[in-house]
């Protein structure tokens, strides 16, 4: 490392962010490299190399013969002051290169906040914002999560990729390789790479709007499909899995072993979009999650594994598996940790064999006070069931609990607003009359501001007023026992998620403003500045409450009209017409509602 | 006395690590290799590892020591099992078993890098500069500011002319009663026309109190 780095490095907060050297990262001699990738995530170095999409990303790009692939996360703004002063552009922490010497630059899209720091790296690169000043290479490509509405961005990235990566970067990666070697331009590439099943390149797709802002038209053009629908991997245990990752010296988020279950979720809660995208559900063998745990706790040397899926008590084996898993974890010390259970089928006497040693806490999230409104929302969880958990936990000593709802979910009233306190107060109670805890039970309500979703059956809803969310707050802070500890989210972050999530490429203006205006790590109380945003708003000429707060019409054209998640939108139309009937609809694995994503498999059956 | 004691290096990249990073990329590395260290007992085990005057940092180590107790397979292979487990940067050097304990460590040698980019001052200066009797610095710790004399925190201070706009210093600090961040050597300087555009500091060894080096 050069003294230009060090000497910007001692005057930044935790400098082991910016200089690789982990063990298990990836260097390539450069001879042997024809293909630079920069595997970009738009935050800070710890949240990042939290992320096991990015380990499992990583690993797979190196394993192609040619190609390197590098990280990068956005520095931290007293870095990036050093760094604009001192004239460093962004690099790549393996390689410490530039990346705007790379031929790829990707993104992944967690959430909608991290939206400035991607156009801010871009800059910081020193390439260009706009998609269309960016001649030749690098390409710019997004995917995750966010991509399944990525228009917001659309006018700043090359092309996204749609749904798993695991078999779609390899075939676009080729193209890159391949488009080099041809020396063709990146119009050509374009055409390509648009060709691969799961890539959208937005500027194939014309536009139009009504005269009041609504979407009029969406026009494919080039020969590409109407609709892109996303990739899955079909067979879980024969996907790639690194075996070998990244293992960060310094502190991150989660510092630990992540083997995932399961893709997809039986359950079909209304409000959630992770339920929705990531179907149809498929499972890993319990033989392939022991394999891949073993070989990543002794590649690793963590003392944490945890298990993950969007619910993990619907593994089928979990039994089983974590039996397996504590004969190998115990003797090393390692902890197992299941995240995502659920109150009605979380077996108690499972959680003691994981919890031997510390009695952590329990976590759950009924989502809604009222059994009612969690009918509304498919979050098939009874009282009874929470209730029947908890006082298992609190006798066997367990002494906090954490309890998480939303405000402000489709068909609420305020007598279901205040059934969170009423909830909350019961299971004080319970645990008054049932704790053993010496210190007794700590129990912690958090509510978060209800954000629609695209590709979900509330997809069309109007949000919540920033004033509304503010309102019911308050009104449950006055009827919330005191002995609990309330907290909630800010409705004006909340508001922003919901104006992009559900946003059209008009918004990409209103990006760029409020980047020019000094937005950044907007996901992060302390640097979040929602009146430059709305000032940015108005600068553009764009209304938010139009994004956030409008109902829209079922026939609508919506932003995301030409992406498929493989999801029949008439089967979310159904599902929305049954919440407002407070009707469930049985999680898969009781009867198939025919959301439609099974036809992603052969045979048209999905493994609920 | 603990059972063994590890010389390793702390350079380039990894002097940008803490102490507690330190800490903890050593216990996953010592699992990695294989080598299953002692556990304290208790509510909380804690891996048995120990590291002597931790260094501050940003700054590079030649010499450091890291007491442990495992069951070692054999102690001549542990630095080779180690190094293939380590991040770059953390190299294991030898281990060995100690014959004295870390708190009879008195001195530690460093060299100090000061780097002009508009062309080093002659040497003597420097050296001049680190003779007075009386050097004021404001120590900063998280109870606040105090000012110290600096002078009261070195034995010796031996510049010499390295080329290319930089001064090479070897300073024997005393690592005993009140140790000090060599970069309260730069920020010495900050006031004066000696001031330089950066400054590297490197520690290479640790010395007993007859300033032999200390195994």
């Amino acid at each position: 490392m050069d003294s230009r780095l060090d000497r910007i490095l001692r005057r930044v907060e935790k400098p082991a962010r910016y200089t690789g050297g982990e063990y298990g990262a990836i260097i390539k001699n450069r001879a042997e490299v024809d293909t630079r990738v920069a595997f970009c995530f738009p935050d800070v170095y710890e949240v990042g190399m939290s992320n096991l999409g990015m380990q499992i990303l990583y690993g797979l790009k190196n394993s192609m013969p040619g190609v390197w692939c590098e990280r990068c996360f956005a520095p931290w703004p007293d870095m990036e002051r050093e760094m604009r002063q001192a004239g460093i552009p962004l690099y790549a922490l393996e390689s410490g290169d530039p990346i705007r010497e790379f031929d790829a630059v990707c993104f992944t899209l967690q959430y909608e906040m991290s939206y400035t720091n991607i156009l801010n790296m871009l800059d910081l690169a020193g390439l260009e914002l706009r998609a269309e000043r960016r001649e030749g290479f690098p390409v710019v490509f997004a995917g995750g999560s966010c991509a399944y509405n990525g228009e917001p961005l659309a006018p700043f990235v090359d092309f996204f990729v749609l749904g798993e990566g695991e078999e779609m970067n390899v075939e676009v990666v080729r193209e890159i390789q391949r488009a080099k070697r041809d020396g063709i331009s990146k119009q050509d590439f374009l055409r390509r790479v648009s060709a691969i099943p799961g890539v959208y390149v937005p500027s194939f797709y014309d536009v139009e709007y009504h005269t009041d802002g609504r979407v009029a038209s969406i026009t494919p053009k080039n020969g590409v499909p109407e609709k892109v629908v996303k990739r899955i991997v079909k067979d879980l245990d024969q996907m790639y899995f690194p075996e070998k990752t990244v293992v960060p010296s310094t502190e991150v988020i989660h510092d630990r072993v992540t083997v995932e279950l399961f893709r997809g979720c039986i359950r079909g809660c209304r409000f959630c979009q992770a339920g929705q995208i990531y179907r149809p559900v498929r499972s890993k063998s319990c033989e392939t999650v022991v394999k891949q745990a073993k070989a990543l706790l002794e590649h690793t040397g963590c003392e944490e594994i945890s298990l993950s899926s969007l619910s993990t008590s619907d593994y089928r084996p979990l039994g089983q598996l974590c039996d397996l898993l504590l004969e190998f974890c115990e003797p090393r010390r390692t902890n197992l940790s299941l995240p995502s259970l659920r109150a009605d089928n979380f077996s108690f006497e499972l959680m003691e064999r994981v919890q031997k040693v510390r009695k952590s806490g329990l976590t759950f999230a009924p989502e809604a006070g009222s059994q009612r409104l969690r009918d509304a929302i498919n979050k098939n969880v009874r009282e009874e069931d929470l209730a029947r958990t908890c006082r298992i936990a609190f006798e066997g000593g367990y002494s906090t609990l954490k309890l998480y709802f939303m405000i402000g979910l489709p068909t609420e009233t305020d007598e279901d607003v205040l059934a969170i306190a009423g909830l909350a107060y019961r299971m004080m109670k319970l645990a008054k009359e049932t704790a053993t805890s010496k210190r007794g039970v700590r129990i912690t309500v958090s509510v978060a501001c209800f954000v629609p979703k695209p590709h979900t059956p509330f997809q069309w809803e109007a949000q919540n007023s920033m004033e509304e969310f503010k309102r019911k707050i308050d009104l449950l802070k006055g009827k919330m026992p005191r002995a609990i500890a309330y907290n909630w989210h800010d409705p004006s972050t909340s508001y922003l998620e919901a104006v992009f999530a559900r946003g059209d490429r008009r918004l990409g203006d209103v990006l760029e403003q409020a980047w020019r205006d000094g937005c950044k790590f907007d996901g992060w109380n302390e640097y979040f500045d929602f009146e430059k945003w709305m000032g940015a708003f108005k600068k553009v000429g764009l209304d938010p409450d139009f994004y956030a707060l409008r109902e829209r019409g079922e026939d609508e054209i919506l932003p995301w009209n030409h992406i498929s998640v493989g999801v029949d939108p008439e089967y979310l139309k159904r599902e929305r017409a049954a919440a407002y009937r407070s009707e469930i609809t049985p999680d898969c694995r009781a009867g198939c509602s025919g959301c439609g994503a099974s036809d992603f498999l052969e045979g048209g059956v999905c493994d609920a | 006395m603990p059972k063994y004691r590890l010389v390793f290096q702390k350079t380039g990249s990894a002097k940008w690590l803490s102490h507690l990073d330190v800490m903890h990329t050593f216990a996953r590395a010592f699992l990695r290799a294989g080598i299953p260290l002692k556990h304290s007992e208790g509510f909380n085990p804690h891996p048995k590892i120990s590291i002597a005057h931790p260094l501050p940092v940003g700054v590079e180590g030649y010499g450091e020591l890291l007491d442990f107790e495992a069951d070692c397979p054999s102690l001549e292979r542990v630095p080779e099992l180690l190094n293939a487990a380590l991040p770059v940067g953390l190299r294991a050097i030898r281990a060995y078993p100690p014959q004295a304990a870390a708190s009879e460590i008195a001195l530690a040698l460093y060299r100090l890098t000061f780097e002009y980019d508009n062309g080093a001052p002659a040497p003597e200066r420097l050296a001049d500069f680190f003779a007075q009797e009386t050097i004021p610095v404001v120590k900063r710790s998280k109870k606040g500011e105090t000012e110290i004399n600096l002078r009261d925190a070195y034995l010796s201070f031996v510049a010499r002319d390295a080329g290319e706009g930089r001064i090479e210093a070897e300073v024997v600090l005393d690592a005993a009663r009140a140790p000090v961040n060599p970069k309260y050597f730069e920020s010495a300087l900050a006031e004066t026309s000696l001031k330089p555009n950066y400054m590297a500091a490197t520690r290479e060894k640790f010395l007993d109190s007859t300033e032999k080096d200390f195994e």
